[in-house]
């Protein structure tokens, strides 16, 4: 029996801002995620419903374009859907990092021309990750909106950031200390004598408050929750307990599970086929697990007859999330 | 062209991948596809990296961090626990700057910092070339079936190689060129030229451990890779991009393995509408797959009525995929 539902936890948590979907490919985030952003909005919270997914799956959800800028969500009022546009960033972050190398080997008396190092730094996918994660902080920090959905779990990234938050500090403490001492010296040796603005100092000393701050939000348990989307399936259920355990080690807010895609029995005749029977009793057998793996499940949703897409959709699935 | 006769016919290619977005059935063909090849009487490893791995699930057996563990006769499964060898990794490290400096002890200094690398990606990513690297040049089966982590991923390892070739590249032209201050600084300092030429071996390195281990990925004479997919409209765009990207870095793609398909003959029973309505989506979809990728698919798999795990469900995927 569900102890605490969806509803139950939000209205306890009346703060809460920045919600996650996360779980194994193909467990149906993507839905939450748009269920929960229309849900919230008809609340009457400003919501925005975010994908920084290398591959969107918004605009196929709502049935409508909402790539590259937050797009009012059709009939509901208060929602704005955003696909974040990888190009614009990827580009953004080159040219950022671009200006950075060039000042560096010019402070460094390098003759070398940048862009061979910019392609290589950012000619892989890790870098497009990287980038849509910084993309995810700025939007929180922009605090434009009463509540932000985002369609996934950055479950690596977050591992990462919070795992590297402390090797960052260090780094960036040491460099500035080098920096200081290269620059002194620099003062020292030049004849001219004028101090040089040094932007990779600043670059270093705002990415650490960056770092701190993104922790601290992610670990605000009062205004961040991840939630963990399962099927009763192994696999899926197998990876959530995976993910639960180092989200919790890192001390990220785990809000709780939601099962999704559970067959109606009610639906299902006296006469159907072995094939949609077995498939019944097999969820009933990973149902229980989930009961005694999980205290916190907050929903179960049911398969529908067609797959979830378009508002109204989200609306008859809101009814089960929320209810 | 089926699965059964492409072995049979490409006996060389002793490498398999199954690729593609996460959730189609990787794992689950991995391990069906080195359950038939022991079943055919050869010497299988299939072995994961992937921290999410499913290996374990699948095979019912806890194998995380335990090195090859036998399943059945001649089927043998491993998944890597990259955080451990990120600490021997570590021990490694520590060692080289004791072997290079001379020293007795780490520096406090520098031991925070190796404790601290430990979260860095990039130490997770060295060990899991090191161990893959390990596993493949160790020889010892007849197959390997490398259960690869979702596409991004894999592709990030095929452009790290190249990254790494340029970057030594420069770094070994950028010292012959400063060859003559090295002769005057070598006679200043002798120590210093000796501790130059261990870093730039150790480079050397790090870049042929990395290029073994993505030259396996895109040998095209002894490796096979399959991309799974699945009949819904998104999935099939996907693998189209994810496809064209893999031939860039000239990866041998040797054909498409169609999964979760519903069998059609469901349709004449007395079904849920939710089944009726799958069905016909898919009628759509699988028309298209046969259209895009026409005779590059080797397999269709159907949806079963229960998920796979355990050894008994995996011989039947393996029946699907091969044939009886």
């Amino acid at each position: 029996m569900i102890a605490k539902t969806m509803r139950q936890f939000l209205a306890e948590h009346p703060e809460m801002k920045y919600i996650f979907f996360g779980g194994k490919g193909g467990v149906g985030k993507t839905v939450m995620a748009g269920t929960t952003a229309l849900w919230l909005a008809r609340q009457g919270k400003h919501t925005l419903l975010a994908s920084t997914n290398p591959v969107h799956s918004l605009s196929g959800l709502l049935d409508q374009n909402v790539f590259g800028a937050p797009t009012p969500v059709r009939g509901v009022p208060n929602l704005l859907a955003y696909e974040i546009d990888t190009k614009d960033t990827i580009a953004r972050s080159k040219v950022e990092l671009t200006e950075k190398i060039q000042w560096f080997l010019k402070y460094a008396d390098i003759k070398t021309r940048a862009d061979e190092f910019v392609e290589s730094a950012t000619m892989n996918p890790a870098f497009e990750e990287s980038a849509m994660f910084e993309n995810m902080i700025d939007l929180m920090f922009e605090d434009k909106y009463e509540a932000y959905v985002f369609d996934t779990a950055p479950t690596a990234n977050a591992r990462r950031l919070l795992g590297m938050t402390s090797v960052y500090s260090m780094w960036v403490n040491k460099m500035v200390q080098s920096r200081e001492e290269a620059k002194s010296l620099r003062e020292l040796l030049s004849y001219s004598k004028k101090e040089e603005k040094d932007p990779l100092m600043e670059y270093l000393l705002n990415l650490r408050v960056r770092m701190e701050r993104a922790k601290r939000l992610l670990t605000d348990d009062q205004r961040t929750a991840f939630f963990f989307v399962t099927l009763p399936e192994a696999l899926p259920i197998a990876v959530i307990k995976r993910f639960i355990n180092w989200f919790q080690d890192f001390g990220i807010p785990v809000g709780g599970v939601v099962v999704n895609m559970l067959i109606d029995k009610a639906a299902v005749g006296e006469d159907a086929p072995e094939f949609v029977r077995n498939r019944i009793a097999m969820q009933e057998n990973y149902m229980e697990e989930i009961w005694r793996s999980f205290p916190d499940v907050r929903a179960l949703l049911p398969l529908f007859e067609t797959e979830v897409r378009g508002t109204e959709m989200l609306e008859r699935m809101a009814q089960h999330l929320f209810a | 062209m089926s699965l059964a006769k492409f072995f049979e016919e490409c006996p060389n290619r002793r490498y398999i991948e199954f690729g593609g977005k996460g959730g189609l059935g990787k794992t689950t063909f991995s391990a069906a596809t080195a359950y038939w090849l022991a079943q055919q009487g050869y010497k299988v490893l299939v072995f994961s990296v992937d921290p999410q791995a499913s290996l374990s699930d699948i095979f019912e057996r806890d194998i995380f961090g335990k090195g090859p563990v036998e399943i059945i006769p001649k089927l043998f499964a491993q998944e890597i626990d990259a955080d451990r060898h990120v600490k021997d990794y570590q021990q490694e490290i520590r060692q080289k700057i004791l072997d290079m400096y001379g020293l007795d002890a780490i520096p406090a200094e520098i031991e925070d910092y190796i404790q601290a690398a430990a979260a860095e990606p990039a130490m997770e990513e060295s060990a899991i070339f090191d161990a893959v690297v390990d596993i493949v040049v160790g020889g010892e089966y007849d197959y390997y079936i490398y259960d690869l982590v979702p596409l991004g991923h894999a592709l990030y390892y095929l452009s790290m190689a190249s990254i790494y070739d340029e970057w030594i590249d420069k770094i070994t032209s950028l010292r012959q060129e400063m060859q003559e201050y090295a002769q005057v600084a070598a006679i200043l300092e002798r120590k210093k030229k000796t501790e130059e030429d261990l870093i730039l071996a150790e480079l050397q390195d790090i870049k042929q451990r990395i290029n073994t281990s993505s030259s396996i990925l895109t040998d095209r004479e002894r490796t096979a890779f399959f991309f799974v997919v699945t009949p819904e409209e998104m999935i099939i765009l996907d693998t189209l991009k994810a496809a064209g990207l893999f031939a860039k870095y000239q990866v041998p793609i040797c054909g498409y393995i169609v999964n979760r398909v519903i069998p059609p003959e469901l349709a004449q029973q007395n079904i849920p509408d939710y089944l009726r309505h799958r069905i016909e989506m898919q009628e759509k979809y699988l028309k298209q797959i046969d259209a895009t990728f026409g005779d590059a698919v080797v397999a269709r798999v159907p949806e079963f009525e229960r998920d796979i795990t355990g050894l008994e469900m995996i011989s039947k995927v393996a029946q699907a995929l091969f044939g009886s």
